[in-house]
């Protein structure tokens, strides 16, 4: 070892190092998931869940049971446009913005909902 | 100086930061996975979603658990449902011979707490008025929107007064007094079933879960050291209403006019008929009541939603329920001081509350 190296071992650097690198690796990926806007979870029986964010802009189409369910986010909200079933209770919902939010098209298997910061474990209706 | 153990090998400080850099960076996304302790899954099962939620198992096991779950919601939505050739039906055409037969051991289980929730409710919970239910069109998965029934027919129904204490049982036999009774068990099936699966996930050593069928739940135990956090939804609004924490093991049941029902020239038909009239209630929009077992709170919330804002409290009473939240029509909460302890209010604005005597 030469002088150079008196204060600071090689093994104090590369624990220094791992510390400046790892400390935010360590901190956003335990709380990225806590700072992130609220989003859509999609779940349908053949597919299971998929997850959209609220601010883009775009019409899904799901491929549920009897059909495909078409659904629109727009302005931060999301709605069922159409879906293969009779009743229609699902596009009647109309838009919904809000954390724990839920709208399900049963005859065609196909759910969404608003998962955000304030999360509840399960929802009662 | 010690020399580091892999000093000795020709690696500069670079390569030798890169590879506990890659470590941590490995140690990094493992904690990831250990930071989501929550297994969540999800199914379709009595004609609605059924949703597992597991705290603190490994994925694994978690997985394994849920699908005996599903397996035997799917048994047991085949021998209960109202319109499919199972032991149900056979058990309802026996009823109308009013003769003693052998009872089939996959219903009668559930014939017994009917029974003894019937009574508790002065059959305000009637599993014995099937041919109504089945009249309004409430018995299939989705019903076709078409007229509702018509009052000769409905009125004709009614004065039968089948009941669930016309049913008489002797060892492994039974029969129905009454020709008319038969059992739909739409109101207390999906509690029923929730609480043999808590059993079930109690003997496979996990404490710690809800099971969530399309909207009522059991939660057992905490989600880590905090307890589950439940909300509950605006019956007319989007969003949340009030949200409450569970003491370690309790259902939450809701009852509402907007869960099946269809619209005719602008009136809304729901399915929670009442026995005595054999239409809808009138003047409830919902109830939720907290309750240990989930087969009780599912019978409570339908009887007490039937039994409305002037007669809920002394049949909640007689019922034993320590929980209930009453929405009226006028959308006025009526609520007992304990659940209003428990429940926090999301709403921007605070309802108006009507506060009952302690239960």
């Amino acid at each position: 070892m030469s002088k150079k190296y008196n204060l600071l071992t090689t093994a104090d650097k590369m624990l220094l190092s791992c510390i400046v690198v790892g400390l935010p690796l360590l901190y956003f990926s335990i709380w990225s998931q806590d700072l992130q806007a609220d989003s859509i979870k999609i779940w349908s029986s053949n597919k299971g869940y998929q997850t959209f964010a609220l601010d883009q802009e775009q019409e899904i189409r799901i491929e549920g049971a009897n059909g495909v369910s078409i659904l629109e986010i727009h302005d931060g909200k999301i709605r069922f446009v159409d879906s293969s079933c009779t009743n229609k209770l699902c596009v009647r919902a109309g838009w919904i913005s809000r954390a724990g939010a839920f709208v399900a098209c049963l005859p065609n298997e196909v759910s969404m909902e608003i998962t955000g910061r304030n999360g509840y474990d399960s929802i009662n209706f | 100086m010690t020399p580091l153990p892999f000093s000795g090998q020709r690696f500069s400080i670079m390569q030798k930061s890169s590879v506990l850099l890659l470590c941590l960076f490995l140690s990094v996304l493992s904690a990831c996975d250990r930071t989501k302790p929550v297994h969540n899954s999800r199914f379709l099962g009595f004609g609605t979603i059924i949703e597992v939620t597991i705290y603190g198992t490994d994925h694994e096991r978690a997985q394994q658990a849920i699908n005996d779950i599903e397996n035997d919601i799917a048994t047991m939505h085949k021998t209960w449902h109202p319109r499919e050739e199972n032991a149900l039906k056979r058990t309802n055409n026996l009823f109308q011979t009013t003769e003693w037969f052998s009872a089939a051991p996959s219903v009668r289980p559930l014939i017994l707490k009917s029974i003894e929730l019937s009574q508790a409710s002065q059959h305000l919970f009637n599993p014995a008025i099937g041919k109504l239910i089945e009249l309004w069109g409430f018995s299939q998965d989705e019903r076709p929107v078409s007229e509702p029934p018509p009052a000769e027919k409905i009125s004709a129904l009614v004065s039968k007064q089948p009941r669930m204490s016309d049913i008489e049982l002797k060892g492994i036999t039974m029969r129905s007094k009454n020709p008319d009774v038969r059992m739909d068990f739409g109101a207390i099936a999906k509690g029923f079933a929730i609480d043999k699966n808590i059993e079930h996930l109690r003997k496979l050593k996990i404490n710690n879960a809800i099971i969530n069928a399309g909207g009522d739940l059991r939660a057992i135990g905490k989600h880590g050291d905090r307890p589950w956090v439940i909300g509950i939804r605006d019956p007319r609004k989007e969003g949340i209403i009030a949200s409450l924490k569970i003491q370690e093991d309790e259902s939450v049941f809701t009852s509402g006019d907007y869960e099946r029902h269809f619209e005719y020239k602008g009136k809304r038909y729901h399915h929670i008929i009442d026995p005595r009239t054999g239409f809808p209630a009138e003047g409830t929009i919902s109830v939720t009541v907290i309750h240990s077992d989930a087969a009780t709170a599912d019978a409570a919330s339908t009887a007490l939603f039937i039994a409305g804002k002037d007669h809920w409290h002394e049949l909640a009473k007689r019922m034993g329920i320590k929980y209930v939240m009453l929405i009226d029509s006028e959308n006025t909460v009526h609520i007992n001081p304990a659940m209003r302890a428990r429940i926090q209010f999301e709403t921007e604005k605070l309802p108006t509350i009507n506060l009952s005597e302690p239960l």
